[in-house]
């Protein structure tokens, strides 16, 4: 049988493969890069051969790691900073939907083609590697569990440069400003964090003390990370009727309860269990900023998937739905699961942080239904919630002088309208012991809530009578099925 | 007995970008099989029509069906009907005609054997096979468009949406391009097109749909614009013997005339009427006259006149329409 090797692979990555496979760029660095390293191996053997005590194989190996670093870490996620916008700009991307691809599958298959790419040059430069064990000193299995760590990192930073890549121009810009002045403390804090800048500057990485059971579950964290910085990339190019939100919300919710069973299970010590939870709602939370500043698009394509499920299946979906109001209820399900999460666990940082998650949470519910209720024609609403954000910064650092107080408690600092709030409340600063403020700041952010829920109550009802359609047109398909024979 | 369903429908469609209106309440129907001509100025609303009929849009208002799927509800049914040709399309670097088709081949489900042979009678049809291993952005714009037009029917669509395909195209693959069309329409695929060179949409097309500002001001065959908008009247081409001026005076004098045009011994005139017997009548006054009529012929109206007669009837309104997503 006449098999080919691109029919067991999605048709994006085989079209981005040949493409990327044949352009001049890798071609050329390729070649140079070999050419670099059979220089740099045989000047090292000459330079061994004259002087072999005087030799230094870590300057050797920091040569080999900067190549490395440089490829997967800087050039790499680079590479795909561009790629969606150059694929909206060259006006391909409808031709893609109209042939069926999905974004997901879009995304998905630009970034497994850059990561495939970058493998093929880390494996080009495998024999250097090993022949650098010649020259001594070289500590195979540590550098090799380094490299996975750069690897994995890559593909996540491959992953984050996809999803940048579909925002709109201004966000985009305002990206490659922030990387273009944290670059290089970046790549050197990261690099030695992974372990390739370590081999660079000397040092050890502080993973590669880290046990099997908390390595793996990191491990699965990053790849948790790394579908959800994709579904972001996704959800950029989707079409309306792809439901990448409830995707993303659904994958961070996944990423909070992973994190928390591998607490319970005894793979991660408490206080690791209680920062990766609270990382993954930290990071649902900013999702849901983002969401509330969208608006709704009730479609059936959307209420299929848990149309299977009858009434229970609509209301575990009903927080997945792309908009505002769908991301309304996900902020009250995450500060529900944060409350639930807190209370089983003894930690002294968990009330607090608690306190501090249900400030959040009124504090990003406030500027979209300042929106809903007094204009809700806003070109851009992201940035005008971002801008009332700002606003409210500015006024309690700048005008009421509250962050002076604050200093005392400095999570504050980065939620301003928990100061403003705290002004209003005539107490003249903010109290440090933040458990006290726990009840209030939930009470308004439920309230909030249901205020957003009345404000939205005619997209819930049209809600509710799509999901009967799809309900009864999933009972006429299953009606007109043929019975099975005996 | 049970009624046809039209391969599209479209009823009280409307669409606006920034608060300008682009398409304001547009319904029409097309049955299976037919070829219809959609024309319209620029910023007429064309595009964004069929952007929205090709699911690329979402209609403010309204319902757009297309063989009995809603488009904003089972997009993924209709794409799997629709071949969408837009106006322009992008090209990718260092991929070759093959490798672009074969690309589509395998995004819209085709396996092995089955892809291999899709993707070659593809080639064939739309004369590609010989340009299989040049790369598709050093392609002319007559092979890119055969190109867009062979990726527009790779996955066998049963609805063709065309914009503006013969757009920049030389005379010879003009040709090219309507036999194509030509071969579809005999296969019984139900084709929308838009074109800016009216006289080939008449020659191709079973209806033609004139929008203007947003609205659809005639939908029917070019047979039956003929009528409504000739108000009764009828285009005619005299050639006299020697001096057109005799001619030119006794048409002045005449009532029911008005002269569309004059060259060396011929005059293009619309008369009032056009009944043949009363067509008799004035011939034979002006033989009896005295001029000299070598022939008198009766012309179709050409569509580019037509259309601007359309819109002239329309009523103008204050403001342009929107420009919609590109030209239409």
């Amino acid at each position: 049988m006449n098999t080919d090797f691109g029919d067991w692979i999605g048709p994006m990555l085989v079209k981005e493969l040949r493409q990327g496979l044949k352009s001049r760029a890798f071609g050329l660095s390729f070649v140079l890069l070999q050419a670099a390293l059979v220089l740099l191996i045989t000047f090292s053997v000459l330079e061994y051969r004259n002087n072999p005590d005087a030799f230094k194989t870590q300057e050797l190996s920091a040569y080999f790691w900067l190549v490395i670093t440089v490829m997967l870490l800087v050039i790499t996620p680079l590479r795909a900073f561009n790629d969606l916008a150059g694929e909206r700009k060259a006006n391909t991307l409808e031709l893609l939907y109209m042939s069926g691809l999905t974004s997901w599958r879009i995304a998905v298959g630009k970034w497994s083609s850059l990561v495939f790419q970058s493998w093929l040059f880390v494996l080009a430069l495998l024999p250097y590697a090993v022949l650098r064990y010649y020259f001594g000193s070289v500590q195979l299995a540590e550098e090799g569990l380094a490299l996975v760590w750069m690897l994995l990192v890559s593909a996540l930073f491959t992953a984050l440069g996809l999803a940048v890549s579909g925002l709109p121009n201004a966000v985009r810009l305002l990206c490659t400003g922030a990387v273009s002045i944290l670059f290089l403390p970046l790549l050197v804090g990261v690099g030695s964090i992974v372990g390739g800048g370590a081999r660079i500057f000397g040092g050890s990485s502080p993973f590669s003390t880290l046990d099997y059971a908390s390595g793996a579950g990191l491990v699965l964290n990053v790849l948790l990370l790394i579908v959800g910085a994709l579904c972001v990339a996704a959800s950029t190019i989707a079409p309306p009727a792809e439901n990448q939100q409830g995707r993303l919300r659904g994958l961070l919710v996944c990423g909070m309860v992973f994190a928390a069973v591998l607490g319970w299970v005894g793979v991660f010590e408490p206080d690791l269990q209680f920062f990766m939870v609270s990382f993954f709602a930290f990071l649902g939370m900013a999702v849901a900023g983002w969401h509330l500043a969208t608006a709704p698009s009730p479609l059936h394509a959307h209420l299929e998937p848990f149309a299977r499920f009858g009434k229970l299946g609509w209301l575990a979906g009903s927080w997945m739905q792309p908009g505002w109001p769908g991301a309304l209820l996900f902020v009250l399900g995450l500060e529900g699961l944060m409350a639930a999460f807190t209370r089983s666990v003894s930690l002294k940082s968990a009330a607090p942080t608690m306190a501090v998650f249900a400030v959040l949470g009124a504090a990003l519910l406030t500027p979209p239904l300042l929106r809903v209720l007094l204009w809700r024609r806003f070109k851009h609403p992201l940035v005008a919630d971002f801008l009332v954000h700002c606003l409210s910064c500015a006024f309690v650092g700048g005008v009421a002088q509250v962050s002076k107080a604050a200093l005392n408690s400095p999570g504050f600092l980065f939620f301003p309208p928990a100061a403003l709030w705290a002004m209003f409340r005539g107490e003249g600063g903010i109290p440090n012991d933040f458990k006290d403020w726990f009840p209030l700041m939930l009470s308004l952010s439920l309230g909030l809530c249901l205020l957003g829920l009345l404000c939205s109550r005619g997209y819930w009802r049209k809600i509710a009578g799509l999901s009967a359609e799809v309900a009864a047109a999933r009972r006429a398909r299953t009606a007109s099925k043929p019975a099975a024979l005996p | 007995m049970s009624e046809v369903r039209p391969m599209v429908e479209l009823r009280g469609v409307r669409k606006s970008f920034d608060g300008v209106d682009a398409v304001r309440g547009v319904s029409f129907e097309i049955p299976a099989g037919q070829v219809v001509g959609f024309i319209g100025a620029n910023g007429a609303g064309k595009t964004t029509t069929m952007r929205m009929m090709a699911t690329l849009e979402i209609a403010d208002e309204g319902e757009i069906r297309v063989d009995g799927w809603d488009v904003r509800e089972h997009p993924g049914e209709v794409r799997r009907l629709v071949g969408w040709m837009p106006d322009s399309f992008g090209t990718y670097a260092h991929v070759s005609v093959f490798d672009y088709l074969d690309f589509y081949a395998r995004a819209c489900g085709y396996r092995r054997e089955e892809r291999r042979r899709r993707v070659a009678e593809v080639m064939e049809f739309a004369d590609l096979t010989s340009l299989a291993d040049r790369p598709m952005n050093g392609l002319s714009k007559g092979m890119a468009q055969r190109l867009c037009f062979g990726r527009t029917i790779l996955h066998d669509p049963r609805l063709l949406i065309l914009d503006e395909p013969a757009a920049g195209l030389d005379p010879k693959a003009r040709l090219e391009f309507k036999n194509l069309v030509r071969l579809l329409k005999d296969r019984g695929l139900t084709i929308f097109i838009s074109s800016h060179i009216l006289s080939e949409l008449g020659e191709m097309c079973d209806a033609l749909l004139f929008i203007d500002q947003g609205r659809v001001v005639h939908h029917g065959t070019a047979e039956s614009l003929q009528e409504t908008q000739g108000d009764g009247a009828c285009l005619l081409e005299i050639l006299v013997d020697g001096s057109e001026q005799p001619l030119l005076q006794w048409l002045s004098q005449q009532p029911g005339w008005r002269v569309l045009g004059q060259s060396q011994g011929a005059v293009r005139a619309e008369h009032a009427s056009a009944l043949r017997s009363d067509l008799v009548v004035v011939l034979r006054r002006m033989v009896q006259d005295g001029i000299r009529v070598s022939e008198f012929r009766r012309q179709e109206r050409r569509l580019e006149e037509l259309f601007v007669d359309v819109l002239k009837n329309q009523p103008r309104e204050g403001h342009t329409s929107a420009q919609g997503r590109n030209n239409g």
